[in-house]
């Protein structure tokens, strides 16, 4: 049965054991190496998270919703899994119907070799949203962080509008 | 059973759990030349130990 010469069996015992690094290796290098940003939002009791494979996937809609329109907290976090340092300036700005209407941050970052740093910054929606708004409001959130272009759709559920801007009768009375 | 054989089956048996591991946390962020050398290295594993133990005789 084993008659086969031993240098020629281990021959593909090298070459299984060849496969098996070769596939680790890419799980290594094309897999976990890399850039990677995660976007944290979070207004009242709610958390909402970009993840960097939702930024991969070009189909998927970012978008990110509030029901509350208060302060909205948000963290942009930035994971460098590579041997180089990783700098770079991130700019956040709000844009509606394709109209920037402001600046919200501009930042210069230095991440080092398999290091993390995070951006953070607040919109207050009471600020942004419109007095004659009814029911919902929509803005898209740009991230520039170098040649990646992040863009979220922030929708801004308004519970009742009434009570956000109240009539001028309501202020005389106070 | 010899003993080996036991700790052989343990042996592959973690490799494929580790390879496992790293296919569900990292698949996802592959590029597609990634994923398809993965792919073409997979089979290639596969057919070989398959030449193995042809040759072993099994």
């Amino acid at each position: 049965m084993n008659n086969i010469k031993p240098a020629r069996k281990n021959i593909y015992l090298f070459l299984i054991l060849a496969c098996f690094i070769g596939i680790i290796l890419i799980f290594v290098f094309d897999g976990y190496m890399g850039f990677y940003d995660t976007l944290t939002m979070t207004s009242g009791e709610q958390t909402q998270t970009i993840t960097p494979e939702q930024w991969q996937d070009d189909n998927y809609p970012h978008q990110i919703y509030t029901y509350n329109p208060d302060v909205m907290s948000f963290s942009y976090e930035i994971d460098n899994r590579r041997f180089s340092s990783y700098r770079e300036e991130i700019i956040v700005t709000l844009w509606k119907n394709q109209e920037k209407i402001a600046d919200i941050v501009s930042e210069n970052i230095n991440v080092k070799a398999f290091g993390k740093d995070t951006v953070t910054w607040n919109i207050d929606a009471r600020d942004i949203i419109p007095a004659d708004a009814v029911e919902s409001v929509t803005y898209t959130l740009e991230i520039q962080n170098g040649d990646n272009l992040r863009k979220t759709v922030i929708y801004i559920t308004i519970p009742n509008s009434k009570n956000l801007f109240p009539p001028p009768a309501l202020e005389a009375e106070k | 059973m010899k003993l080996e054989y036991i700790l052989f089956g343990f042996g592959i048996l973690f490799c494929l759990a580790g390879v496992g591991y790293l296919a569900v946390e990292y698949v996802k962020y592959l590029s597609d030349i990634g994923r398809v050398a993965s792919l073409l290295l997979t089979v290639a594993l596969f057919a070989f130990l398959g030449k193995y133990f042809e040759k072993l005789g099994w």
